[in-house]
């Protein structure tokens, strides 16, 4: 399930400068991180990626480290279905906030999931690397801002490619409490930060103070923004 | 004899568009003086329906009644009137007087009566903005002023209701000339005043203040202005679609305004929560663990923004508009630049050190990581 187009256009800007920048630069990194990798095997992680022993020890980069994280990522697939992700929620929400203080929303989205992520694994030793967390934030503003949009989905049914467009509300329901939510009751331990995904979404009621006056205006007027 | 005062300021008024204005005063002047040709002409010139048009140019002919070229728009006149059906609330309807500005061509009412209708017509227009329409208000009140131009209270509410910026101003002028007024009245319609014209100094300011605020219809009448006046094409052009924007929104949605203190408020949270829990990350998610240095720089980095807010913003608040001034009033746009450059040094400081030292720890494990691996 890969969502891949938000068919509604913007209403402020026209252009979404920041979720595209934001795309770049994340494909950079993993550039970067593909030429040096071979270069600092483990140590590119170790030092770069938010490791929960170092933080509660404050030895590392601290939040630096969280921030270096959320722009890493463990490889082509982790990246692109990220950025799919993030084009499909971001656009829109940077609509609504404009670029800066997307970015700072993104950013704080982020933080919060590395920071619920260290709290739930504070003994371990394993770097966490990925933009999951900022993108979990900007699922659930998505869905705090747009409740009725409609995502462009790729569904696979009998390996038969096909392409619904679902309500966020489903897509929510399906991605974070089927995906995110039930494993961690279940306790799995297949390598996804679940963690950083749920704080992350928690992070996305934090963006009341990321709207513009005008979008928050609509909001609480109760008409679409 | 007519003060030539008086004309030349009717025929500026007329000239820069005012015609609610202009019509007032030309209607004055042919009250005092019939035999003012050339207000005559004016009338007929401004007049909104064909039949006060033929009422206007009957009475210049009759001054001059060789005229030719009046022969001629005369006559035109009367064609046109006679093609037109007489309109809602027209001269040309029985039960109304013949609306030339202050001019009543036959059996004059008692004063007494007059007023207690020009009463009920006010009472109208409050009525109608009380319902929240505003058009069929300035309607009521452009005939109001035409009848009785020297209603103080008509002018000054078309002084809150007229479309544009250049005719709010030029009907508060009209209602202080007509003054002396009592003190509160004289200092509300001279801050009024004031206000408008400083608002017609940096007109993109006002428009996005008001559209800041909610307040739609004056934002649209601030861009109205922009596209009439600016010297700058692509000025008027984004004026023009700004307007349109407006429109569309206006048309489909109903928006309360939020407060602006609120929206201050809410929106320099952002980068401080930004910072905090940065802060947090690196004193190792231990509030306690938190260093005097981290907690002086929050309180910098709170501050710079909500001077970046509040500088992007322009928030029409009374205790912003006391610190730097209204918009548009001299030195306001500098001492706003002043502050929001502070601002930016308030918040970026902060950040800056707060990298320097995560960086100066990255660099310690990094130097102790090769260390061990050696």
């Amino acid at each position: 399930m890969l969502p891949l187009n938000d068919p509604e256009p913007n209403r402020y800007s026209g252009f979404p400068i920041m979720t595209l920048t934001l795309i770049l630069v994340n494909i950079l990194v993993l550039a970067g991180q593909l030429i040096l990798e071979p270069l600092l095997p483990a140590r590119l992680y170790y030092l770069l990626g938010s490791v929960p022993l170092l933080v509660m020890g404050q030895e590392g980069g601290g939040a630096l480290a969280s921030l270096t994280s959320m722009f890493m990522h463990g490889g082509i697939f982790h990246l692109l279905g990220n950025m799919f992700f993030l084009w499909v929620f971001g656009r829109r929400v940077e609509d609504a906030c404009g670029s800066w203080r997307f970015l700072f929303f993104y950013l704080i989205c982020g933080f919060m999931g590395d920071l619920l992520s260290t709290l739930a694994r504070h003994r371990s030793p394993v770097p966490s690397i990925g933009a999951s967390g900022a993108i979990a934030g900007l699922l659930g503003a998505y869905l705090i801002l747009y409740p009725g949009g409609r995502i462009r989905t790729l569904i696979f049914v009998w390996w038969i490619p096909v392409l619904p467009k679902i309500q966020v509300f489903w897509f929510t329901l399906y991605f974070f409490f089927i995906q995110q939510i039930i494993p961690v009751i279940l306790g799995a331990r297949d390598g996804v930060n679940y963690w950083a995904h749920i704080g992350g979404f928690v992070a996305c009621i934090f963006i009341i103070f990321f709207m513009r006056p005008e979008a928050f205006a609509r909001y609480l007027s109760n008409e679409p923004v | 004899m007519v003060s030539q005062e008086v004309l030349s300021e009717a025929v500026r008024a007329a000239k820069a568009g005012h015609r609610a204005q202009a019509r007032a005063l030309f209607g004055q002047i042919v009250k005092q003086d019939p035999t003012c040709e050339a207000a005559w002409l004016w009338l007929a010139e401004l007049a909104d329906h064909p039949g006060e048009r033929v009422l206007a140019l009957e009475k210049a002919l009759a001054l001059r009644p060789d005229h030719p070229v009046l022969q001629r728009r005369l006559e035109l006149a009367r064609q046109e009137a006679a093609a037109r059906p007489p309109v809602e609330g027209s001269a040309l309807e029985e039960d109304r007087p013949l609306v030339i500005p202050g001019y009543v061509p036959k059996a004059e009412r008692a004063p007494e009566e007059a007023l207690s209708t020009e009463d009920r017509r006010l009472e109208e227009v409050r009525e109608q903005l009380r319902v929240g329409r505003r058009r069929e208000a300035l309607s009521l009140l452009l005939r109001l002023v035409e009848t009785q131009p020297g209603n103080v209270e008509a002018w000054k509410l078309l002084g809150e209701l007229q479309p544009t910026l250049s005719e709010r101003a030029a009907a508060l002028e009209r209602a202080l000339a007509l003054g002396p007024h009592p003190a509160a009245l004289q200092q509300d319609l001279e801050q009024q005043l004031a206000y408008l014209k400083k608002l017609q100094v940096n007109p993109w300011s006002a428009a996005r203040q008001f559209e800041e605020t909610g307040d739609f219809d004056r934002a649209a009448a601030a861009y109205q202005w922009i596209a009439i006046h600016s010297r700058l094409p692509a000025e008027r052009v984004a004026a023009v679609q700004r307007i349109d924007q407006l429109k569309l929104r206006q048309a489909s949605d109903q928006i309360t305004p939020v407060n602006p203190t609120l929206n201050l408020l809410r929106l320099a949270a952002g980068p401080v929560l930004l910072f905090f829990f940065m802060v947090l990350i690196q004193a190792g998610l231990n509030p306690l663990a938190i260093t005097p240095l981290a907690l002086v720089s929050l309180g910098g980095v709170s501050a710079g923004s909500v001077l970046l807010t509040a500088t992007g913003m322009r928030p029409l608040h009374p205790a912003w508009v006391q610190m730097i001034g209204e918009p548009g009033s001299p030195g306001e746009k500098e001492t706003r630049a002043l502050l929001r450059g502070l601002g930016w040094l308030l918040v970026i400081v902060p950040f800056a050190l707060f990298f320097i030292e995560a960086g100066l720890r990255l660099m310690k494990l990094w130097i102790a990581v090769v260390n061990a691996s050696r």
